[in-house]
């Protein structure tokens, strides 16, 4: 019940701004009230969330009984971390840009919220298709009306691209369910009974790949991301902070919970493919962050490259790479969001993001040099920031998985250490330009928590990461099991 | 025999689909239709001589309605197209063609 | 004693007759009024006979067995009643506005909804032809009902040179058929079908080949979909509207009767026509409605595409009840909200050009009521999630699925996603555009309060749940559209 209220709340509160016609200033506060109610409620849940592999906070009730649809969610260590994510970030997020007067942005977000918050608990395949597609149409409003540049073009080429997705995970979907449907004579889109299909192996590859082109293009993965930089140079702050900190995880997510958990044979099968794939594309991402000199492009690229680390570490599927995934996913969330709100800050100020005409910003502005560079490097995961650890444990997964893996792992990772401190050289530093007001008091209100939280995730990564052990072990008993055979 | 009557029914019917199809004039058009249901008449009304049954007879009065029906909705489309342009030549008629489509 | 669908028919035909016979006393406002009440009176007193399912013939003794009454009949008889009662309310500005509707339009309206429901009930070849007729015929006069305008006239023209052209061939398919079986009755057809060897049938084959010729042509399928662009187009909105979201379903009952109920043991020979059909329906609407520039070209374009969908039902239907065969009816239901919706918020603009993506732009902001309303419609044809266009086209992809049609399956959502495209795009125009859009509205609250209705029905059969008792949702419509086809 309790999670029902917290993926319908955001929503009917969206909605009832929109009907009323409310002015900005109640619509900014009744976001950020009922944002902080979110997260209230999301820390209420994580206390009573037991240390073990079973669902949660389940609620279960027939939708559409004639076709096996049902309304039903639950919380488990998969969605553990993300969900905790999107209920603390969003919030922090509002208060960091609560300067922001468009109305639509503001409902926008209440509203993707309640799609990501309900795909992250959908439990049903059917329930998990709507949230996925209707947290598009936010997305879609956000960057369409309030963002920059071509901005039409984009919001449409984002939204086909990602609709192009979907709907070759609906074939699948549907292929699957009919099969099911065939073999044990009734409609089910349960995740947990759907494991029970029989299909031939050439059926189960293509229903992967339908699955894995949606996940795909939303995470993204080479060669998917043509979207992704024109999407958030024209994007407004809040669409980046969304889709970067919260949408591409879920991709990751649905990863996890629907390939691993529906076709787990077939996706360790595939592993090492995928696995080829993630170093490839964490590579070139790298790459292509090191070529850009647009900020907003660069740490889309390099958010892009740690997701690709954190997919290898997904298909590694050890238990010290999956525990290292489930942190990497609050970690890289937590990071990015910071990261993005600095980036609109130092937008703000010098209507600049260009790297070359950036620079000399430690002298007048020592608490936002100190946090800016703070966050880059929690990206990459300095000791005491809870990305090391992370980082640490996926690269211990991946040693034991094959150590050519580790290598490149670790090579990409130190790579873009160096050129981190590159980029915070190059902002920060240099011959000090005209004044560079510091940090507000409002926007320090949200960045120490996000600090906080993070130091927090690095300094105790155990009081979270007992939380999921038993899920994860769960999870790679499979997959132990799969490569003894 | 009914198989004569059949041949010179559908031979009929193919001259009132060619003449539909391939002339001009809207009246000729028009004549070529009523020649396709009266070809399907006389199949109805032989096919009713020949088995001895009346159901055919009275399904070929309906088509004569039928026709007779759609020869009224004819007369005022001669009218009203006459009023345009002043005659009834098809090529005419072009406006709906697709002009404000974007290529 | 008659029964309730005999006072309904009887009803509408007394009431339009005495329209006729006193059009030239009654002014435009009465008669309006007069019909809308007739529709929406029928309509309400239609419902009482929800609930079972049941199947009686009408007058046995007058018409043997050539009209049924049955539940589905009775399902097709509420939407016609309902969305043409909607259409007069909607479209009440449009009409009072254009000097053009007279008392006729409305007496034409009525005719063609009794024709309408004829056709929903006809159990026989000739019946069913002469209530496409009656149906036909007055459509291609209200289609060419502004006799003032070009265009009108000339799809008025084209429509019934096509029409009544395609009307022959429908008469000759039902003398072949004849002439083999010696019936025109569904019933004894099924009896004859059932009774004999393919190598004997011929003639009904071929038959059923010409008859299925036209229902392809008058609903737009292929190859016969090149008119329907321009006589949609050419029409005045409301009767674009009756055409394309009203009329097309009333064929397509027509179709699923003769087909579930004669052709089904035939289905092998049919099934590559139809699916062929379906494929090149999809793709030359979708090719169509991409190139469009006027919003009323595009939604006529896609309706094609439409047909396109509800043929890939058709083609998958292997027996009488399996998923196929209601999810069909489920997305009549589905698409009749929808276009009569997007056509209705269409026909509230008052606008002496043709609207078009350009015209478009910035009309969330002098109309915010409508421009959501639009947006929920265009969804819905879309097929995106939430609404009842997507559990439509889910219903229908997986039944193509079930009867192992993957293939067609696929190529439905690659035409649902070109179709994101130009649906999209019309929300984009409305949406992402800060000037102020030049389009005056008719600001009538009742035909707000409809479009209202409307959307809401589209959400809520989308996402309804079941779980409020009180409400019939989306799992009982589904239900219904079951049982309702098991009533054939």
């Amino acid at each position: 019940m309790i999670l029902s209220v917290m993926i319908f709340t955001p929503f009917l509160a969206g909605v009832f701004l929109y009907l009323f016609r409310a002015k900005i200033n109640f619509v900014k506060a009744s976001v950020l009230l009922v944002q902080v109610f979110i997260a209230s409620l999301a820390i209420d849940v994580y206390m009573g969330f037991e240390p073990s592999a079973i669902l949660q906070f389940e609620s279960n009730i027939p939708w559409i009984p004639f076709y096996g649809i049902n309304y039903h969610i639950g919380l488990d260590g998969v969605s553990l971390s993300l969900f905790m994510m999107v209920a603390l970030i969003m919030p922090l997020v509002s208060i960091a840009l609560y300067d922001r007067a468009f109305v639509g942005l503001w409902i926008n977000s209440l509203i993707v919220q309640s799609g990501i918050m309900g795909a992250l608990l959908a439990q049903d395949l059917m329930l998990f298709y709507l949230f996925w597609e209707t947290m598009l149409l936010p997305i879609f409003f956000m960057i369409g009306i309030y963002g920059y540049g071509k901005k039409e073009f984009f919001s449409m080429k984002f939204t086909i691209y990602t609709i192009f997705g979907s709907l070759a995970m609906l074939i699948s979907i549907l292929y699957l369910i009919i099969s099911f449907k065939v073999q044990h004579g009734f409609y089910t889109f349960d995740i947990v009974s759907l494991k029970d299909t029989i299909l031939t192996h050439q059926e189960q590859i293509f229903i992967f790949l339908g699955f894995a082109l949606a996940f795909g293009i939303k995470i993204p993965i080479f060669p998917f991301h043509t979207w992704l930089a024109d999407t958030y140079k024209s994007s407004p702050t809040i669409a980046i902070v969304i889709l970067s900190a919260l949408m591409s995880k879920l991709g990751i997510y649905a990863i996890y919970r629907i390939l691993f958990g529906i076709f787990a044979s077939i996706s360790l099968e595939l592993a090492h493919l995928v696995i080829s794939l993630g170093l490839a594309s964490m590579l070139y991402f790298a790459l292509l962050a090191i070529n850009s000199i647009d900020l907003k492009k660069i740490f889309a690229y390099s958010s892009a490259s740690h997701l690709s680390l954190i997919l290898v570490g997904l298909f590694i599927h050890n238990s010290t790479s999956l525990l290292g995934v489930s942190l990497f996913i609050a970690s890289h969330a937590l990071s990015t969001a910071a990261i993005f709100i600095m980036i609109a800050i130092l937008y703000n100020r010098r209507e600049s993001i260009n790297l070359d005409s950036l620079g000399g910003i430690v002298q007048s502005a020592p608490l936002f040099s100190l946090f800016f560079a703070f966050f880059a490097l929690s990206i990459v995961g300095i000791p005491f920031t809870s990305g090391f650890v992370s980082e640490i444990l996926i690269i211990l997964g991946s040693f034991e998985y094959s150590s050519i893996v580790g290598f490149v792992a670790t090579t990409s990772i130190l790579a873009s250490i160096v050129f981190i401190l590159n980029v915070i050289k190059k902002t920060l530093f240099g011959k000090k330009q005209e004044d560079f007001k510091d940090l507000q008091s409002k926007e320090l209100l949200s960045l120490i928590p996000l600090a906080l939280l993070i130091l927090a995730l690095g300094i105790f990564p155990n009081t979270f990461l007992s939380k999921v052990k038993p899920t994860v072990d769960n999870y790679s008993n499979s997959s132990k099991a799969h490569y003894a055979k | 025999m009914f198989k004569n009557y059949l041949i010179l029914s559908i031979l009929l019917f193919s001259l009132g689909l060619i003449g539909a199809v391939s002339r001009r004039n809207i009246i000729i058009i028009y004549m070529s239709i009523e020649l396709m249901l009266n070809a399907v008449s006389i199949m109805l009304v032989s096919y009713s001589s020949f088995y001895n049954t009346n159901t055919g007879v009275v399904l070929s009065i309906m088509v004569t309605a039928i026709a007779a029906a759609e020869a009224a909705l004819f007369m005022a489309l001669f009218v009203t197209l006459y009023r345009k342009k002043k005659s009834l030549d098809t090529s005419l008629f072009n406006s709906l063609k697709d002009t404000n489509a974007t290529k | 004693m008659l029964n309730n669908i005999e006072i309904v028919l009887l009803f509408i035909l007394a009431i339009s007759i005495s329209l006729v016979v006193f059009s030239t006393k009654l002014s435009l406002q009465k008669a309006y009024n007069i019909s809308l009440i007739t529709l929406s009176a029928s309509f309400v007193f239609l419902l009482q006979d929800l609930g079972e399912i049941f199947s009686t013939l009408i007058q046995k003794d007058i018409f043997n067995s050539m009209l049924i009454y049955d539940s589905f009949s009775l399902l097709f008889i509420l939407i016609f009643l309902l969305s043409s009662a909607f259409l007069l309310l909607i479209s009440k500005e449009y009409i009072f506005d254009h000097k053009y509707f007279k008392v006729e339009s409305l007496i034409f309206i009525l005719f063609s909804v009794w024709g309408m429901i004829l056709l929903s009930m006809s159990n026989d070849l000739i019946v069913a032809f002469i209530a496409l007729e009656i149906a036909s015929m007055s459509i291609y006069v209200l289609v060419g009902i502004n006799k003032h305008k070009l265009k009108s006239s000339e799809a008025f023209f084209k429509y019934l040179v096509l029409g009544s052209f395609m009307g022959a061939f429908y008469l000759l398919g039902l003398t072949l058929v004849f002439i083999q079986s010696g019936t025109t009755s569904f019933i004894d057809l099924a009896k004859y079908i059932s009774t004999h060897e393919i190598e004997q049938l011929y003639l009904v084959i071929v038959g059923g080949l010409l008859i299925m010729a036209t229902l392809m042509f008058k609903i737009s399928a292929f190859p016969f979909y090149a008119w329907s662009l321009d006589i949609y187009d050419g029409a005045p909105l409301p009767i674009t509207s009756l055409m394309a979201g009203i009329f097309k379903i009333s064929i397509f009952s027509v179709i699923l009767r003769l087909f579930l109920s004669d052709y089904i043991s035939l289905k092998d020979l049919y099934d590559p026509l139809i699916i062929l059909a379906s494929i090149f329906t999809m793709l030359a609407g979708s090719f169509l409605a991409i190139s469009q520039d006027s919003i009323k070209r595009m939604l006529a374009a896609s309706s094609i595409v439409h047909s396109g969908y509800l043929l890939i039902a058709l083609s998958s239907i292997a027996t009488i009840g399996d998923s196929a065969s209601y999810s069909l009816v489920f997305y009549l239901i589905a698409y009749f909200l929808s276009s009569l919706g997007s056509l209705g918020v269409l026909s509230m603009i008052n606008s002496k050009d043709d609207v078009t993506y350009e015209s478009l732009k910035g009309f969330a902001s002098t109309n915010p009521f409508l421009a959501l309303m639009m947006s929920i419609f265009m969804l819905s044809l879309a097929g995106f999630p939430s609404s009842i266009g997507f559990l439509g086209k889910f219903y229908i992809f997986s039944s193509a699925i079930e009867s192992s049609l993957t293939p067609l399956a696929i190529l439905g959502a690659l035409t649902a996603f070109i179709s994101i495209y130009y649906y999209f795009k019309v929300i984009a125009s409305m949406y992402f555009h800060k000037n102020i859009s030049v389009l005056l509205t008719y600001s009538n609250i009742k035909s707000y309060i409809i479009i209202f209705i409307i959307s809401f029905l589209v959400l809520y059969l989308g996402i309804g749940s079941s779980y409020f008792t009180y409400l019939p949702g989306t799992n009982d419509l589904t239900e219904f559209s079951k049982s309702i086809i098991n009533s054939l």
